[in-house]
């Protein structure tokens, strides 16, 4: 390999992570301020209205309780949502050519993509959590372990993203993902409610949902309490992001779906 | 002379079995107007792509400049830039920042003078505050003309760059062409318009079925068919092609 072919394009890279970041503002009514309104809405409801009748759990108000659920529900959402619009646009608008025809690897621009989503999600999350202090009394426990944890998810699902925006055909199938799977599940990982709630049966089943640890590993990070080991909460993100890595790799060195 | 572009037995078949360049070998001179002829779906922007990045070949080599396109990509890409056929620009950016994006994606450092420059040169520097969705036809393709440029390329691909475009426009663009070759620029054409193909080319290349029919200097070509224009040449050669 000469030495030309290891040189990383770190222009290129900053040029799609800065036009992503130029399209979020441009529409910041739809990719910030509408995430921030529909979550806090979430916690308005629950946290404050309905969770005012509910007892203590874990320790912790209601409201502090579905807090970093929320903030994960929106992180995991909103990152896997810019990713995936962000790369799919532009093959539907046919600018990809763009992409392709730079002195860009793959991998750059997959980084460029899946950093400006991150990103882009975790502004919406610290204003949820902003807002959240209006409502809620709380202290971060390990602040720093709540940004490491928050950071791996939402890079991790902003990765899905990537690959559901290079496999996708269409705006329908782009909503598939984040409508039917990574919404339902998240809400059934626990963010309103502590495991021990459920009947063993769905106890049981909930071990298999990934957001379970997501949650719950977050919920640790700001309280310390959390209905399974944070170490497991911790192999079952990296190991999810491993497979997510492994994912794009793949299509990476197969060419799949971005050129011919 | 120097050669700005080799391309070497190369053949694309896709997925499904098609055969779109089949053992194609062409060279491009340092600082001529290459003009690519065929029909439709003959190969043109199939094989443009491959030199390009945007179809993987399925065997065969590509040199940019001396630099394998695939092998060696980024150095290859520093050196080239496509305007592709359908006109392809994200329609919510503004004329500036397209022009800086796609600087941006070659590794290129943001240089406002060049940019004012080039969009001066292509009558947009007064639009360069409008969204390219707001931008007329003939605008828009001058749009994908400053992107490549934003490159300095060494080899320039048009890929059918005056289809669907008047005759003013068309002027001033071939003009431009004519500007870039003169600053050293090799530019490589496709086009449906032969007349055009005829007054501005220095050579021809015909391509039929993915494979080169005959590539020829255009005078010595329009010497062999004496009495005969570009187009009927262009009929003869695919008639007896067929």
């Amino acid at each position: 390999m000469k030495v030309n072919e290891m040189r990383v394009n770190w222009i290129g890279i900053w040029t799609v992570y800065l036009k992503e970041m130029t399209r979020t503002s441009r529409v910041i009514g739809q990719t910030i301020i509408s995430p921030v309104i529909t979550t806090t809405l979430y916690f308005v409801v629950f946290g404050a209205a309905v969770g005012s009748n509910i007892d203590e759990l874990q320790g912790v108000s209601y409201g502090a309780f579905i807090m970093p659920g929320l903030i994960m529900l929106s992180l995991t959402t909103n990152s896997l949502t810019a990713a995936s619009s962000g790369i799919y646009f532009p093959k539907w608008t046919g600018v990809i050519y763009e992409l392709l025809t730079a002195p860009l690897s793959y991998f750059e621009i997959c980084l460029g993509y899946v950093l400006a989503a991150t990103t882009r999600a975790m502004i919406v999350a610290v204003i949820i959590f902003l807002v959240s202090l209006f409502y809620v009394d709380l202290t971060v426990k390990y602040p720093l372990f709540c940004l490491l944890f928050a950071f791996i998810t939402t890079l991790s699902f902003a990765l899905f993203g990537f690959v559901i925006g290079l496999v996708a055909n269409s705006f329908e199938q782009l909503s598939l993902m984040p409508n039917f799977v990574i919404t339902p599940l998240s809400f059934l990982g626990g963010i309103f409610y502590n495991l021990e709630m459920l009947p063993p049966f769905w106890r049981n089943v909930s071990i298999f949902n990934p957001f379970v640890y997501m949650n719950n590993g977050l919920r640790y990070g700001f309280y310390g309490i959390t209905d399974v080991d944070p170490v497991l909460c911790v192999i079952v993100i990296l190991l999810f992001t491993s497979l997510n890595l492994a994912i794009t790799l793949w299509i990476f060195r197969t060419g799949f779906r971005l050129r011919q | 002379m120097k050669l700005a572009l080799e391309v070497q037995d190369v053949s694309k078949v896709y997925g499904d079995g098609t055969k779109a360049l089949d053992r194609v070998s062409l060279d491009v001179k340092e600082g001529e107007i290459l003009a690519l002829l065929g029909e439709n779906g003959a190969g043109k922007t199939t094989l443009i792509g491959t030199i390009c990045g945007m179809v993987q070949p399925s065997s065969g080599k590509i040199l940019v400049d001396g630099v394998d396109a695939w092998k060696n990509y980024r150095e290859a890409r520093s050196r080239l830039a496509l305007v592709p056929q359908e006109i392809a620009l994200d329609p919510f950016s503004t004329v500036y920042q397209t022009v800086r994006f796609a600087r941006g994606y070659f590794g290129k450092r943001n240089n406002p003078e060049f940019f004012e420059k080039t969009l001066k040169d292509l009558s947009l520097w007064d639009k360069k505050d409008r969204k390219v969705l707001t931008l007329s036809g003939g605008m828009k393709r001058r749009m994908s003309i400053a992107k490549a440029l934003m490159n300095e390329p060494k080899l320039l691909f048009l890929d059918e760059p005056t289809a669907g475009v008047d005759v003013e426009l068309r002027k001033s663009m071939w003009e431009m062409v004519h500007e870039l070759r003169k600053n050293g620029m090799t530019i490589v054409l496709t086009t449906h318009y032969l007349e055009e193909a005829e007054r501005h080319a220095d050579r021809i290349a015909f391509i039929s079925g993915g494979s080169i029919k005959m590539i020829e200097d255009k005078d010595k070509l329009m010497n062999r068919f004496e009495g005969m224009n570009l187009e009927e040449i262009f009929f003869k050669l695919f008639d007896e092609s067929e």
